[in-house]
């Protein structure tokens, strides 16, 4: 029996996203909100583990009110429980602060072996929340995971790095983050979410997870955001003219620019 | 807790990421005026190299238990080492070990830290940094400050430059021994991958090719433009299913592989929506393709028209000697 | 024949009677389970049933086999009714109304039709025989059932006529003549000198050889090929009536969001699970192989064909083993052959038994989407149509941008619309198929058609995912579409797609719309031909029509297409060999254009060259998917400069006369 915490998050389909540009801003109206694809990866990790295992799976996010959503679909894929956290006064937190609220829910939930999330959410790429969370809870991280085998107290993870694979070995209690190669996530049909929605879903805010003002939101953030620049989205369909040597030296200088030209 | 926070502080487990780290490093000491301290664990050989590529000063942990990165143990002794110096700024290599370093040692000092910084300069008052980075699918820069410090940023390769080795430069080298607990995890195998280990999904660089590529000897163009920038061969779906010159495994397409990189150039490919789909997160796209009307140019950032044979040869050139200095 | 013989005749039959009647219990028990289906129409269900299964209306499509089982059927037919009046006139009206109906002329007309029919009967088996091991088409494959049958009925017939002939031998009645053929055969008898004791006592012999044989034949329909005489003509009473272009529906998501009740299982996993219509089809497979020799998936070497698929399922039902609750897919049935289907329906139209392949692949496809045992493509396709609103997973914001720089209104800004354009995926996103929307809003705009588009607010109505087995989001989309629909009080359709064509036509009004559907060749072609569209005359070229599989086969619709071409009067029309309701698929329907699919060759390569075989210059479509299979086609060939790939709007928009 092994009892596992997953940790998802709704994103917003950033590729669909579109720049107003008259106001200057991103047009978030009818964008699709989803569940993080490597989250979505965890969700099944974990519900092939229960399935060969047994054990309680509960899905955790932080999020606005919609995320419920998102529960639902992790719910429809095998989840057993969900908790969302939401609260407006989250409102401009950073990795520290969402960690330190996903940390306070984790013990508050108590009764667990292992937490499962994605190495990174698909919105933000920043590969922060696992780690602090980690290092709130004292737990061991075990990163990067494309392959989770469980022996009892044991787990031994197989690792993806740039150069080379490791496999590990590790304890329960831990963390582990997961990357896309691990598994393919089941498809829900939509009547299985439907169905989902019959599952224990439970809300909690700051006060329920005995939160400090000075925790949460843009008070417990440690990283304050300046300012957004809008980059923009479309194709930029510029034609290169020239002979063929002005071409390759006009195509060189904007790949420079750009900066996407891989130095060794 | 905020005593005055001095020294620039760069660490990398690749050292030629750490010497790109102490080329910006050395940029923001001198703005700031501050030391430029190289973190180097693990190996005791080589930290010369540092002194030689900026670096005032390196603090070296050779005890053996630091031999080889692990998240627990270089999180020990970064955590230490920080506590005791109190760093203004550390700037951390961007490789996988450092994306699940940085945080939690950013969680143990208790502060902030910026995933891959695209650019980071110090603020007007010189007190703290500006920190860039990309978010939101490439749609957004953000500008970041830390409220508290160190700061802490992990930076990628090639953002920043290295200084070219300077023999002369004279430097402090000062053997530290931060006290290490047992890592929680234990290493059972390693197994290194090959240069071909890298797939479609994952390459950074891709340049594709179809139907404008006559016949299967003159693949070879293609290939020496990938090897000039640095990227890995894809193909679009007759190459594969049709024609059989590459494996189904290299087509991109609706029902082949979806790739995502930051370049991908598009050699004699027509653009067929089928192709399209495979490609649309690609960063930048460039299109070769003498036909002025192809679909492909709806999808394009940069579009070159002509005839692939004679240009791909001289583009070739061009960006190897672009490559190489 | 000596007294007490038909007691103890009637003792043997009724022996073979028992074995009969319990095959047939026992065959039929096996429908029992799974689901029902409610039958709707009788009157057109007895039509249906005396068309097909009496006049052998599908039968007869192909001439050869077609004529070969009319011979064989009629003949025995009328010969079972004639040994039947034969009992009855010995056994009960004379007996026990003291009178016979086999007498005075009406029994000389009954000698010589039962002659010919015999005849008939023997000549149709020599077809048959004669077609299995010398033509041997393909999908035909003999088995020891096939050869019982033909053999026993072959033996019973030639037996009879030699009893036949023996009897008139010996017996000599003046009406003899009357029975022609064994008539003959007596004279031969008689000249033989086989007309005395000797031929009496073969006759008595040959005679219970012959009545052993014929009951054999009779108790063996249960246990043989021969079932199909009663599950066949069954089958065409009691398949179901839907539409062509209509899937079953296995719940109504309207009824689970009023009730809250989501737990409903959908698919069939195992046999149990078909309902007994379904069950009777399966039953009702003659292995005539006309499905699998039409299949595209079968002719591209794919897992699938569709002749193999029934039987399976057939022999599943009947193997005692399968029918306890074990999983069709895997053990009997491979996912791959469900996938490659791209119920284009040229098996259905096929089909002399009227079974509907379709249905049962699509109920085991629907297991499979909710079990979630889908590929990355499959899954991808999904997740796009339910976060993006487009199968392309490309932004629901773009769908206007073909229609950059042109005059094309959307519902909001134009509300007193005519005609909603329903532009489809294809034409939103699609760049070969942009086109063919620009060439549409020149069209419509040039015969002043007032139309507006949905713009933004057009989402995919989902059509593949139905195909597919994702039946919640099709039906989840119509409920939404249906409510715009009404929202902007649409009245007429119009569109280039005949999937969605079909889909708003043949499905949409079980979920409540009201709205008409008209593709967009019968569009175009009602405006050419009254007037308000004129074109011009050009230069003479070549081209070819591919029937879409949705518009022709299914939707019946041949003739709008045709009727533009042949308004554009510079294209001289040759047809396809494969035309009409034989049209071959291009490949793309059932969702198939989302995946890949193992094929040996390609379907698209298969038509493709087909239409280059006429050597033309321009291979015309009426659909975005075939278009661009064809346009894929013609890049691996290498065909572009040879042979081009237009949508039938286009050529039109480029033909007209200002």
């Amino acid at each position: 029996m092994v009892n596992i915490i997953v940790l998802i998050k709704q994103v917003i389909q950033t590729a669909e996203l579109k720049i107003d540009k008259a106001a200057k801003s991103l047009v978030f109206q009818g964008v699709p909100r989803v569940v993080s694809e490597t989250d979505k990866n965890a969700l099944e990790e974990s519900i092939r583990i229960k399935e060969k295992h047994g054990g309680k799976i509960t899905v955790v996010t932080v999020g606005a009110p919609e995320a419920k959503e998102a529960l639902r679909e992790a719910l429809a894929m095998g989840a057993d429980e969900a908790i969302l956290i939401t609260d407006p006064r989250f409102e401009g937190s950073d990795s520290h602060a969402i960690a330190n609220a996903l940390a306070a829910a984790v013990t508050k939930i108590l009764d667990y072996d292992l937490i499962i999330c994605g190495a990174y959410s698909e919105d933000l790429f920043a590969f922060q929340t696992g780690p602090r969370l980690a290092e709130i809870c004292n737990l061991p991280q075990i990163t990067y995971a494309t392959k989770i085998t469980l022996d009892g107290t044991k787990i031994i993870v197989e690792r993806d790095l740039e150069t080379e694979r490791q496999v590990v070995e590790g304890k329960l209690p831990c963390l582990v983050t997961v990357v896309r190669e691990i598994n393919e996530p089941r498809l829900p049909t939509l009547m299985s979410i439907m169905a989902a929605s019959k599952k224990p879903t439970t809300t909690w805010n700051a006060t329920d997870l005995s939160l400090e003002e000075d925790e949460l939101g843009f008070n417990g953030a440690l990283i304050e955001v300046l300012r957004s620049t809008l980059v923009s989205g479309d194709r930029k369909r510029i034609i290169l003219e020239g002979d063929s040597k002005e071409i390759s030296l006009k195509l060189a200088k904007a790949l420079q620019q750009e900066g996407v030209l891989k130095v060794d | 807790m905020q005593e005055e926070n001095h020294g620039v502080w760069i660490f990398s487990e690749v050292p030629k990421l750490a010497f790109e780290l102490l080329g910006k490093g050395s940029l923001l000491a001198k703005a700031l005026g501050s030391e430029l301290v190289a973190i180097s664990i693990g190996p005791a050989e080589g930290n010369e190299d540092y002194i030689k590529h900026g670096a005032d000063k390196v603090l070296t942990a050779n005890d053996p238990a630091l031999a080889n990165f692990h998240v627990d143990t270089y999180t020990d002794a970064l955590s230490e080492l920080a506590t005791e110096h109190n760093p203004d700024i550390i700037l951390i290599g961007a490789t996988r070990n450092g994306l699940e370093l940085a945080p939690r040692l950013a969680e143990r000092l208790k502060t902030g830290c910026v995933t891959e910084a695209t650019r980071i300069e110090p603020d007007a008052d010189k007190r703290y940094l500006l920190m860039d980075r990309i978010t939101l699918g490439g749609n957004l820069v953000e500008t970041h400050v830390s409220r508290v410090k160190p700061q802490i940023a992990t930076v990628a390769r090639g953002l920043f430059s290295a200084l070219p080795a300077d023999d002369s430069r004279k430097g402090q080298v000062v053997k530290v021994e931060p006290k290490i607990k047992d890592p929680s995890t234990k290493l059972l195998e390693k197994m290194p991958k090959g240069a071909k280990g890298v797939r479609l999904a994952d390459a950074s660089v891709i340049v594709s090719f179809g139907r404008g590529i006559r016949e299967k000897k003159d693949i070879i163009m293609v290939e020496k433009l990938a090897n000039a920038v640095g990227g890995v061969i894809g193909c679009s779906r007759p190459i594969a299913e049709d024609l059989h010159w590459l494996p189904e495994e290299q087509y991109i397409g609706l029902s082949g592989q979806k790739v995502s990189p930051k370049l991908y150039f598009a050699c004699g490919i027509s653009g067929q929506i089928q192709h399209l789909t495979g490609i649309r997160n690609s960063k930048i796209i460039i299109s070769v393709n003498n036909d002025p009307k192809a679909p492909i140019l709806e999808f394009t950032d940069y579009a070159i028209v002509a005839d692939l044979y004679q240009i791909l040869p001289v583009l070739t050139e061009t960006m190897r000697q672009l490559r190489k200095g | 024949m000596p007294p007490l013989t038909s007691l103890a005749m009637y003792l043997i039959l009724s022996g073979f009677t028992v074995v009969f009647l319990y095959g047939i219990f026992r065959r039929f028990r096996l429908y029992v389970g799974g689901g029902s289906v409610s039958v709707s129409s009788v009157s057109k269900q007895t039509r249906r049933a005396v068309v097909n299964a009496f006049a052998q209306r599908k039968v007869l499509k192909k001439p050869y086999p077609g004529t070969m089982h009319l011979l064989i059927y009629s003949g025995m037919l009328v010969l079972f009714i004639g040994t039947t009046l034969v009992f009855l006139d010995f056994d009960i009206w004379k007996p026990f109304f003291q009178h016979q109906i086999l007498t005075g002329n009406f029994y000389l007309v009954y000698e010589t039709v039962l002659d010919v029919f015999g005849l008939l009967t023997i000549a149709g088996l020599i077809l048959a025989i004669y077609r299995r091991i010398f033509i041997k088409p393909s999908n035909l494959p003999s088995s020891r059932d096939d050869i019982f049958v033909l053999s026993i009925l072959i033996i019973i017939l030639v037996t009879g006529y030699l009893l036949e002939g023996i009897r008139l031998a010996v017996d000599k009645p003046q009406w003899a003549p009357w029975s022609f053929a064994g008539y003959q055969i007596a004279l031969i008898l008689e000249k033989l000198g086989f007309d005395g004791q000797q031929a009496v006592r073969f006759y008595r012999g040959l005679w219970w050889f012959h009545a052993v044989l014929a009951f054999t034949a009779i108790a063996s329909i249960p246990y043989t090929k021969l079932f199909h005489v009663i599950t066949s003509p069954l089958n065409s009473l009691f398949a179901h009536q839907r539409p062509a272009g209509q899937l079953s529906t296995p719940f109504d998501l309207r009824e689970l969001l009023t009730s809250e009740d989501f737990n409903v299982k959908i698919g069939a996993a195992n046999i149990a699970d078909f309902s007994w219509q379904e069950k009777l089809t399966f039953d009702s497979c003659t292995s005539c192989g006309r499905c699998s020799n039409s299949c595209p998936a079968t002719a591209a070497g794919t897992p699938l064909s569709p002749m193999h698929l029934i039987l399976k399922l057939r022999n599943s039902m009947l193997s005692s083993r399968s029918r306890e609750g074990s999983l069709l897919l895997g053990s009997i049935i491979d996912q791959e052959e469900l996938w490659a289907c791209t119920t284009c329906r040229a098996c259905v139209n096929e089909c002399p038994v009227l079974i509907d392949h379709i249905d049962a692949i699509v109920d085991m496809r629907r297991h499979l989407v909710g079990e979630g045992k889908l590929d990355r493509a499959k899954k991808d396709l999904l997740t796009n149509l339910n976060n993006s609103r487009n199968p392309y997973g490309l932004s629901p914001n773009d769908r206007l941008k073909w229609a950059e720089g042109l005059d094309v209104k959307t519902v909001a800004q134009q509300p007193d619309f005519e005609v909603l354009y329903w532009v489809g995926c294809a034409g939103s996103y699609d760049p070969r198929n942009q086109t063919v929307s620009r060439a549409m809003a020149k069209i419509l705009h040039t015969a002043h058609v007032r139309f507006s588009v949905l713009g933004n607010e057009e989402r995919c109505n989902c059509e593949v995912a139905r195909r597919i087995g994702e039946e919640g989001r099709f039906q989840q989309s119509a409920l939404e579409l249906i409510e715009l629909f009404k929202k902007y009080n649409v009245k007429t359709v119009v569109t280039q797609c005949p999937h969605c064509f079909n889909t708003f036509k043949n499905e949409y009004p079980e979920f409540g719309a009201t709205v008409k559907v008209v593709h967009h060749t019968q569009f175009i072609a009602d405006l050419i031909n009254s007037g308000k569209l004129k074109l011009r005359k050009g230069s003479h070229k070549l081209v070819t029509f591919h029937d879409p599989c949705y518009l022709g086969r299914y939707n019946e619709q041949y003739d709008a297409p045709r009727s533009i071409l042949s308004s554009l009067s510079e294209l001289k029309l040759k047809e396809m060999p494969r035309h009409h309701e034989n049209s071959f698929c291009c490949g793309a329907g059932g969702a198939n254009f989302w995946y890949k699919v193992s094929q040996k060759q390609r379907t698209n390569l298969i038509r493709f060259e087909e239409a280059q075989n006429l050597k033309p210059n321009i291979l015309a479509t009426a659909c975005p998917y075939c278009t661009s299979m064809f346009e894929d086609a013609s890049v691996s060939v290498g065909a572009r400069d040879t042979l081009s790939v237009k949508d039938l709007a286009e050529l039109v928009a480029d033909s007209i006369d200002i």
